[in-house]
């Protein structure tokens, strides 16, 4: 029999990504233990530019368990964090918007006495 | 998702040669294009791409990509475009050009509800990313091609160091859904358009959690102007040992979020049980809302029998299926851990209304042979068990601990004898 061949498009996720979504759904095939625990882990272990793209990907492939950990390991990168230093490990602009809003600095002052 | 097909096999012409890898795509043969190539391949063409000038193919593909040209009904076992060793050309020669941007606006994943099923039936996985062979409940094998985003066009804002600071990443933003209040209230201040998505969405703000260190900040006018960024959809509210909320300020929140079912409060010393129940009664009686459906109070000072059947009544207990509840030094203030409506109960020792602790040693098995609040039976603040049937120290902090726990401390918090 002729072998038929599908053809799947992602334009939004690199190939880079998507091998590293199929190894994880791979590994999460059979459930989860403590060698896919192990392995979450390692996995979430990658730099800033990797993590977002699996958090686009995870999102937009509609899996939660990726995007659960990715999404937390993104989340983990800000707790206890300064404003100030969240936008030097992020490269976010202070005014990243037209409109220069004055009292950004001084929002919920009472969280931050 | 974007999905790219043929309802007819690919052009032999095309594959003849040199085993060449391209990306196809569908064009509507109205539009414009090529004159050359619509007469090599008639009025429905498929465009095929070698790569080289992408600059000018890429005007092509933004001008003749039909939104929907076959309306899409994908049935997975259609016969579909042959792309072979796609990813090993492209790489060598192409540098990963993608042509194909048939986008599928629908939230139907049809497809890719069958996608998943491939996954956990067994399937062949050869040397990602070209091929992928699997089989499918008909017992046929496909060849399956993934087409990904051209890294080319990946915007690598990491990689430039010119730029001091741009918009945040779009991942960014989808991760504050897994950030605390004071987390959320730091990245607000990060800029404006952090501000105002935090601000605006109203998901972010319907389980509210407040705890250390703005558990002792809180106020009343804070807290209400926090509940209102649910937008009416706070559903849970946890307020841990914040001392300066007033019943009035439960009753502000309570006025503007009908759908607030579970409520946290334990510590809050200035709530008082009559204000507490004043406030249930008002809302659950009211019908617009479903009402209160559980409730802590970490152990209501002051609270009496009389208080605890109007609570009964008023949250609508029903008998559930009894889950045991261990003590642990933390576990008073754990939110929304189970699934009891009501924290305390009445003590069977002393018959006073207080939360009451199973236990977890093996010795204690029979159900109610060692249940009791934490006065009557004193548990190891570590494990839960009893403490006065074995051997136990109390701690410097004036915590008991059993002999399990203790040898399992670091050294130097071990007691003195």
């Amino acid at each position: 029999m002729i072998a038929d061949e599908i053809v799947l498009s992602f334009p939004n996720i690199t190939r880079v990504t998507m091998s590293k979504v199929l190894e994880y759904c791979n590994i999460h095939g059979a459930g989860a233990d403590d060698e896919t625990r192990a392995f979450d882990e390692q996995f979430v272990d990658v730099d800033q530019k990797t993590l977002f793209d699996l958090v686009l990907a995870a999102h937009d492939l509609k899996i939660k368990m990726l995007y659960d950990i990715v999404g937390e390991r993104t989340g983990d990168m800000m707790k206890g964090k300064t404003p100030e230093e969240i936008r030097i490990i992020f490269n976010i602009g202070e005014n990243s918007c037209v409109d220069d809003h004055p009292l950004q600095k001084e929002l919920n002052p009472w969280a931050f006495e | 998702m974007a999905l790219n097909f043929s309802q007819r096999p690919i052009f032999s012409a095309h594959t003849s040669e040199d085993n060449m890898v391209s990306p196809m795509r569908i064009v509507n043969g109205e539009k414009g294009g090529h004159d050359e190539l619509r007469d090599r391949f008639g009025p429905r063409r498929e465009v095929v791409d070698r790569g080289g000038s992408p600059d000018s193919v890429s005007k092509d593909i933004i001008d003749l990509l039909p939104s929907d040209p076959f309306g899409m009904g994908i049935d997975i076992s259609t016969t579909f475009t042959a792309i072979t060793g796609w990813f090993g050309d492209m790489e060598l020669d192409y540098g990963d050009y993608i042509r194909n941007t048939i986008v599928n606006h629908k939230e139907d994943y049809g497809l890719f509800a069958g996608f998943n099923f491939f996954w956990n039936s067994a399937m062949k996985f050869q040397s990602f990313p070209t091929n992928l062979m699997f089989h499918d409940q008909h017992n046929k094998d496909y060849n399956c091609v993934l087409v990904t985003k051209s890294e080319e066009f990946v915007n690598d804002f990491a990689t430039c160091p010119d730029v001091i600071g741009g918009d945040p990443h779009e991942a960014f933003v989808l991760a504050l859904s897994y950030l605390g209040t004071k987390d959320l209230l730091a990245v607000e201040r990060v800029c404006k358009s952090l501000c105002s998505t935090i601000h605006n969405d109203s998901l972010l703000w319907r389980n509210l959690y407040i705890d250390q260190p703005l558990n002792e900040r809180i106020t009343d006018d804070v807290l209400v102007q926090l509940t209102n960024r649910a937008e009416g959809n706070l559903q849970c509210l946890s307020l841990i040992k914040c001392p300066k909320i007033t019943d009035d300020g439960l009753r502000r929140v309570l006025e503007t979020n009908p759908k607030l079912t579970k409520l946290y409060i334990p510590g809050c010393t200035r709530l008082s049980i009559e204000g507490i129940l004043n406030n249930l009664k008002a809302f659950n009686s009211n019908t617009e809302t479903a009402g209160i459906k559980h409730i802590k109070t970490g152990g209501f000072y002051g609270i009496t029998l009389d208080h605890y059947e109007l609570l009964n009544n008023l949250l609508g207990i029903q008998k559930n299926n009894y889950i045991p509840h261990y003590y642990h030094r933390a576990n008073s203030y754990q939110p929304c851990d189970d699934d009891r409506a009501i924290d305390v109960e009445i003590c069977p020792r002393c018959q006073n209304l207080r939360l009451v602790y199973d236990c977890p040693a093996g010795g204690c098995q029979p159900k109610d042979h060692c249940r009791a609040c934490i006065i009557c039976i004193p548990r190891c603040a570590e494990c839960g068990r009893c403490v006065h049937n074995s051997e136990y120290e109390e701690t410097f902090s004036l915590e008991y601990l059993c002999s399990e726990c203790l040898k399992q401390l670091p050294r130097c918090q071990e007691p003195h004898g």
